[in-house]
């Protein structure tokens, strides 16, 4: 088995980032990379003012998103989790909603409504101010760095939700209430020791959002240049794909992403290593009284609503309305209704192929993820070694390199084989970017089962791989599931090294949207962008029927 | 049923000794407790013989078969052994019934309804009977821990292990479950090893106690002998409550020894083979210390004062004052002194024993 | 035999299979009818395109009709991507694509000038000026000429007068923060920058007017086609940065934009195809890129996709350029392919440069 995974490793994180390592020590050409070594690209990215300005641009504005999703993250967790708010698994659904958005449709959604003067929002708001105040200003405009923070917020809110809300749901209450009963108040109680034990849990979540975010380039880099900032990740977008190339940059960049990532997951390793400490799940969770909201109900249900409204109401109607545009306006009138972006859709040649490549590709990639994460974390976490633990911490560094740059180190790795050219090597890419949520998720899974629970299996007679079957996978299923949804949803939404390694047999959606918003039909690619999300309810759906489990309970165990 | 031999067992992690060169022969039918203090190496004892972890060096035999060598290990499933587990271990998303008949399941030749026979038998052993529908997270403490014992002797093992399987529980129950545990291993006379931090469950259920220190086997013996003969100051103080006092030969004879004490006070102690000047410790129970508002005859009587007197129903801890020391004595039923009150004490030179320090 | 088995067979066989052999560039015959049959014979031409899918796709679909038997699939990498991954695909003797449309000439060039393009003279050859073909190896499908896209709702007529006078226009003080530019490195992106840096124009324009045209305070984007996009929407009066055929798409569309060409108007030939010398399907190969570069192929795609063919001396069909708003550019500002490969980077630096000091 070790032997396996090994194999895996090498082929999916530990050879391709090598090529990519190796890429920054060449000379560049106007197009790609010469055969001279050269010292130029390390140096003027590890060592310049310019790039390192880059990449603590892309660090603060991590930061900000990350301070913003745990703030809102955790009070949204609390209310659902620990009061006795109605309607709880409606905002389950509506809080975790955004996770059906791919980045870059949500920022078309945004542009469509936040923009300074023809904005949605700004439109509407004009008409209803107008009737009092003569030329009112307008009250939003997204192409601003708070509109950055925002939207990148929206995408990242429900991470943190979901981890909380799963820590808090198989949190022991009897704890907390041991402190209301030595007279301290509801929210004492909450603030001195329920958010405590939750703690490991919210940093983990906290540092996953700030590594997605310290690698995002689309939303950042869009507006970020209208505004008049640079990240990383978008130089790394540019300096791979404008005339001329600076492909040794680029990998560079990628590189000092990976460390920056590197120290964040070791950091998370240590983290969830304290939260063993903390979370002992035996199998029954007391589920302690919730706290009486009373008069400040309506202010509860107003904060998540307002969320839902901001993150799930406006956005996705904005997709909606604009996938039956002709094209960009303030408002939707009649003369610019049209269905021709769906019906386009069923009938352009390759986007059915696409429709369904996606989908395989989903499925496949989730199951893999699945199984692959699992047995990693378990190899890791009850044969304790030099090989094993090195296998869990290389398959997560792919998460750590930008999709654009990691994907050219899987083409370099795969360009002589028959993989090439096919589907396979995009089912290498979404595995291998996908993986790590496998190897984290699970091992934080595994990390609540007591290991004695396997272990009396084995006194019971059952062989290692019997236990494995018979006690621990089952008792982790809800975390396998979370895993599968997760994953399933994350290759459907795939771009960055999906673009390097499609071909002409190998399309999928989210590279045919990207081409519609590169050609400016954003029309079009809003279109794509509701279907995208319909096919993504609807996996989730089967796989909730299936396995009868949700993606939101999945987490609170 | 089958014995169980330990042979110089040493066991590593990373550079840490956990359990160091132990030789211990467990008979058929023994009930033995490997008794400790926390970080002794107990369980790692315990769980090398389970095949849960392998040994460093050192061997350990079931009956004459060798099972554990270093770099070599009979996987645990292979050898026929029970456990019970701290934790309990009961699997939570299976009944009662599918708990303990899942290692049943597993073996070969047994029909569904001998498995039923069985599980019935085991739930009638640890007086669970119509529990067998039961799901994991409607039982009490006290019964998730019976279905872990009906779980592990269902499968007849030939050694059942025992990992500190009553500490999870209150003290009522925990004091009822030492003596039906007792019970259920001498009724099915299987060899039993057993882990414990507590010496007073270790005193009732076992017929041998191996105390452990440090990685090492402190004493061996049935616990009478090892309450009334600690081979050791820690023996001494793990198991019951004891005086410690040092002191030096002034002489000794074949059968009698004198020895002096701070504040110039002399005692005589049974038994001898000491040499005189030799530095040794001298260990008494709090109960064999008598005390008095009159004079005592004989040897090893003294007039002290007391210190403190704490009262517990049906007996006290009396603390009394002799020159600079502070002793310890059980009074039963319980007597009221002030503090400073003078009284005789009094402890007879057979209660006594002897640790040598050397020079 | 298990699947197993089966299945590692089947992964050596593929590993053993042989390249391609790649055939001699002269054995093509000239006569349609016989080309038409051999092509039919490979069945398939793999098209890397570089220009918008749909536009792509449709062109596709209409050779397909007039060429029933021959699938066209297409696979979109843009500019730098599909040299890049043309060149990597070459080296590794994977030999996927048959015809390449580049938006990048200078990519072009290269892949000429390293002998991985088959020479091919179309039928049509003499009817393509010089300047956009590359020897007899590849040819540019339509022109791109820049031009500033107004949003008719926002720009009076007697302001689009003014605008077409001359690029100057925009530094009017009724201008201030009504339009936008873009900060994006493309090819469409450069060509405004490429005039205005030529030396030729230095006391006319030169980074000085650049520096003006930012103190007007436009709007910048990262993306140019959202720089159109929002002049669509309303959001931006009108963009410097536009360019014809992309306007087209939109205002075929029915968007309420128009656009003009200042004096004087940036041209370059766009849309370079050549076939690779690799090709797995060289007639099929050779019959698209004649069809695309004939006079039936050009007007395909001058009804289709709006470009302005490059093809001398047929008729213009393009739906805009009948309506009566419709101006033909007046002066035409040829780019000069060469300072444009050496000044690119420099030039655009120094525009990002500029763009940022206005700024702060």
């Amino acid at each position: 088995m070790a032997l396996f995974l090994t194999a895996v490793v090498l082929a999916l994180a530990v050879i391709p980032l090598v090529y990519v390592f190796d890429a920054q020590f060449y000379k560049e050409t106007r197009v790609g990379l010469s055969e001279e070594r050269s010292l130029d690209a390390v140096k003027a990215v590890y060592a310049s003012a310019e790039y390192l300005g880059y990449l603590a641009n892309a660090l603060i504005l991590a930061a900000l998103v990350t301070a913003l999703s745990l703030l809102v993250g955790v009070v949204l967790a609390l209310l659902v989790a620990r009061t006795d708010l109605s309607h709880k698994s409606l905002w389950d659904t509506m809080i975790t909603l955004p996770l059906y958005l791919s980045p870059f449709t949500g920022l078309m959604a945004w542009i469509t409504l936040g923009s300074e003067k023809t904005g949605f929002i700004n439109h509407i708001l004009r008409k209803i101010l107008g009737v009092f105040i003569e030329n009112p200003k307008p009250l939003v405009n997204i192409w601003s760095y708070g509109g950055v923070v925002f939207i990148m917020f929206l995408f990242f809110c429900p991470f943190v939700y979901l981890f909380t809300v799963g820590s808090l749901r198989s949190m022991n209450t009897s704890l907390e209430e041991a402190a209301r009963m030595s007279g301290a108040t509801a929210i004492t109680g909450l603030r001195k020791i329920t958010l405590p034990m939750c703690l490991p849990a919210i940093l983990a979540s906290g540092l996953l959002v700030f590594v997605l975010s310290v690698e995002m380039y689309t939303v950042p880099g869009i507006i970020g240049a209208t505004v008049g900032f640079t990240t990383l990740p978008w130089k790394i977008f540019e300096d791979s794909t404008a005339i001329p190339v600076h492909r040794a940059h680029a990998a560079a960049g990628g590189c000092l992403l990976l460390f920056v990532t590197i120290a964040g997951v070791w950091l998370q390793n240590r983290l969830t290593q304290v939260s063993s400490r903390f979370v002992t799940v035996g199998g029954k969770g007391f589920q302690g009284r919730p706290i009486a909201l009373g008069k400040y109900s309506w202010l509860a249900v107003g904060i998540i609503l307002l969320y839902v409204l901001l993150a799930d109401i406006l956005p996705f109607g904005a997709l909606l309305i604009a996938s039956f545009m002709r094209f960009s306006a303030s408002m939707i009138t009649p003369d610019l209704f049209t269905t021709k972006h769906y019906v386009a859709f069923f009938t352009t040649q390759n986007m059915m192929a696409a429709l369904w490549n996606t989908i395989f590709l989903a499925v496949l990639t989730g199951i893999i993820c699945v199984l692959l994460g699992f047995v990693i974390s378990l190899m890791d976490l009850r044969r304790p070694s030099l090989v094993t633990k090195s296998i869990a911490f290389l398959s997560i560094l792919p998460v750590a390199v930008p999709g654009l740059v990691y994907g050219l180190g899987l083409l370099w790795t795969y360009l002589q084989t028959p993989l090439y050219g096919t589907i396979w090597i995009l089912l290498l890419a979404h595995v291998a970017k996908m993986l790590p949520y496998g190897v984290i998720v699970s091992r934080s899974g595994l990390l609540q089962l007591h290991p004695e629970l396997e272990e009396s299996a084995r006194m019971c007679g059952a062989t290692p791989t019997r236990a494995i079957a018979s006690i621990a996978a089952p008792l982790v299923k809800p975390t396998l599931i979370a895993i599968l949804f997760f994953v399933m949803l994350n290759s459907i939404k795939e771009l960055s090294a999906s673009i390097l390694l499609y071909s002409s047999n190998s399309h999928i959606l989210s590279v045919l949207t990207w081409h519609y918003m590169d050609n400016g039909d954003y029309q079009y690619a809003a279109a794509i962008g509701i279907i995208q999300t319909a096919i993504m309810i609807g996996i989730v759906l089967i796989t909730r029927m299936l396995f009868r489990a949700r993606l939101e309970a999945a987490f609170g165990q | 049923m089958s014995s169980v031999r330990l042979k110089s067992l040493t066991k590593r992690f990373d550079k840490t000794t956990v359990v160091d060169g132990i030789d211990l022969d467990v008979s058929e039918g023994e009930f033995l407790v490997l008794l400790g203090p926390s970080g002794c190496g107990k369980t790692t004892t315990l769980r090398c013989i389970a095949g849960l972890e392998d040994v460093s060096s050192g061997e350990i035999l079931i009956g004459d078969k060798i099972v554990s060598a270093p770099g070599l290990s009979v996987p645990p499933e292979r050898r026929a052994i029970g456990m019970v587990f701290q934790s309990y271990a009961i699997w939570p998303h299976m009944t009662v019934k599918e708990n303990i008949a899942f290692g049943l399941k597993l073996k070969r030749g047994l029909s569904a309804s001998d498995i039923d026979t069985r599980v019935r038998a085991g739930l009638d052993l640890v007086g669970l009977s119509g529990f067998a529908e039961r799901e994991i997270h409607k039982l009490s403490g006290g019964q998730q821990q019976r279905v872990a014992v009906a779980r592990a002797v269902v499968l007849e093992p030939r050694v059942l292990l025992f990992d500190e399987p009553l500490s999870n529980l209150d003290a009522k129950l925990r004091e009822h479950m030492r003596f039906e545990l007792r019970q259920i291993q001498k009724r099915l006379g299987i060899t039993s090893i057993y882990v414990t931090h507590d010496q007073e469950e270790a005193m009732v259920v076992a017929d041998r106690i191996v105390l452990m220190n440090a990685g090492k086997i402190e004493q061996i013996g049935p616990p009478k002998e090892i309450y009334n003969r600690p081979a050791s100051l820690f023996a001494a103080d793990f198991i019951g409550l004891t005086n410690s006092i040092s002191g030096k030969v002034v002489r000794s004879t074949n059968d009698a020894t004198l020895i002096a004490i701070a504040g110039g006070y002399e005692i005589s102690v049974v038994g001898g083979g000491h040499s005189a000047g030799d530095l040794v410790d001298l260990l008494c129970r709090p109960e064999f210390l008598a005390i008095s508002a009159k004079p005592f005859d004989g040897a090893n009587a003294f007039s002290a004062e007391i210190d403190e007197v704490i009262f517990l129903g049906n007996s006290a801890d009396v603390y009394v004052r002799l020159g600079e020391l502070r002793l310890r004595a059980q009074v039963s039923p319980a007597r009221d002194w002030p503090a400073g009150t003078k009284v005789w004490i009094k402890i007879l030179p057979e209660d006594l024993r002897i640790l040598g320090k050397g020079k | 035999m298990t699947s197993r088995t089966a299945a590692v067979l089947s992964l050596l066989a593929l590993l053993a299979a042989p390249p391609v052999a790649a055939q001699q560039a002269s054995s093509y015959t000239s006569d349609e009818a016989k080309l038409y049959e051999a092509a039919k014979a490979e069945g398939t031409v793999v098209w890397y395109v570089g220009g918008p899918l749909d536009g792509m796709n449709a062109i596709a679909a209409e050779f397909q009709k007039v060429y029933p038997g021959i699938k066209v699939e297409t696979l979109r990498l843009v500019g730098v991507a599909q040299y890049q991954r043309f060149l990597d695909e070459t080296n590794a003797k994977k030999y996927l694509v048959d015809v390449l449309q580049s938006t990048d000439y200078p990519s072009m060039v290269s892949l000429v000038d390293l002998g991985h393009i088959a020479q091919w003279k179309l039928p049509t050859f003499d009817k393509i000026p010089e300047r956009y073909r590359i020897k007899d190896y590849a040819y540019a499908q339509y022109t791109s000429t820049n031009a500033i896209v107004y949003n008719v709702n926002k720009v009076t007529p007697e302001e689009v007068k003014l605008l077409e006078s001359g690029w100057e226009a925009v530094l009017d003080p009724r201008f201030k923060g009504r339009f936008s530019v873009s900060s994006m490195k493309c090819g469409v992106c450069y060509a405004p920058v490429h005039m205005f840096m030529d030396p030729k124009f230095k006391d006319r324009f030169g980074p000085e007017f650049l520096r003006k045209v930012v103190a007007q305070q436009p709007a910048v984007y990262a993306e140019v086609l959202v720089t159109l996009d929002r002049v669509v929407a309303g959001e931006q009066d009108f963009t410097m940065w536009g360019w014809e055929s992309a306007a087209a798409i939109k205002q075929m569309e029915g968007a309420p934009i128009r656009w003009i060409f200042p004096k004087p108007t940036p041209d370059f030939g766009n849309s370079w195809q050549g076939i690779s010398k690799y090709s797995t399907h060289p007639n099929a190969a050779r019959l698209f890129l004649n069809w695309t570069m004939s006079e039936k192929g050009a007007l395909a795609m001058e009804r289709i996709y709006g470009g302005y063919s490059t093809l001398q001396g047929i008729p213009d069909v393009r739906v805009y350029a009948q309506e009566k708003w419709y101006a033909q550019p007046k002066e035409i500002y040829p780019v000069d392919w060469e300072r444009w490969g050496n000044n690119y980077h420099k030039d655009m630096d120094e525009w990002a440069a500029i763009i940022k000091r206005g700024r702060n």
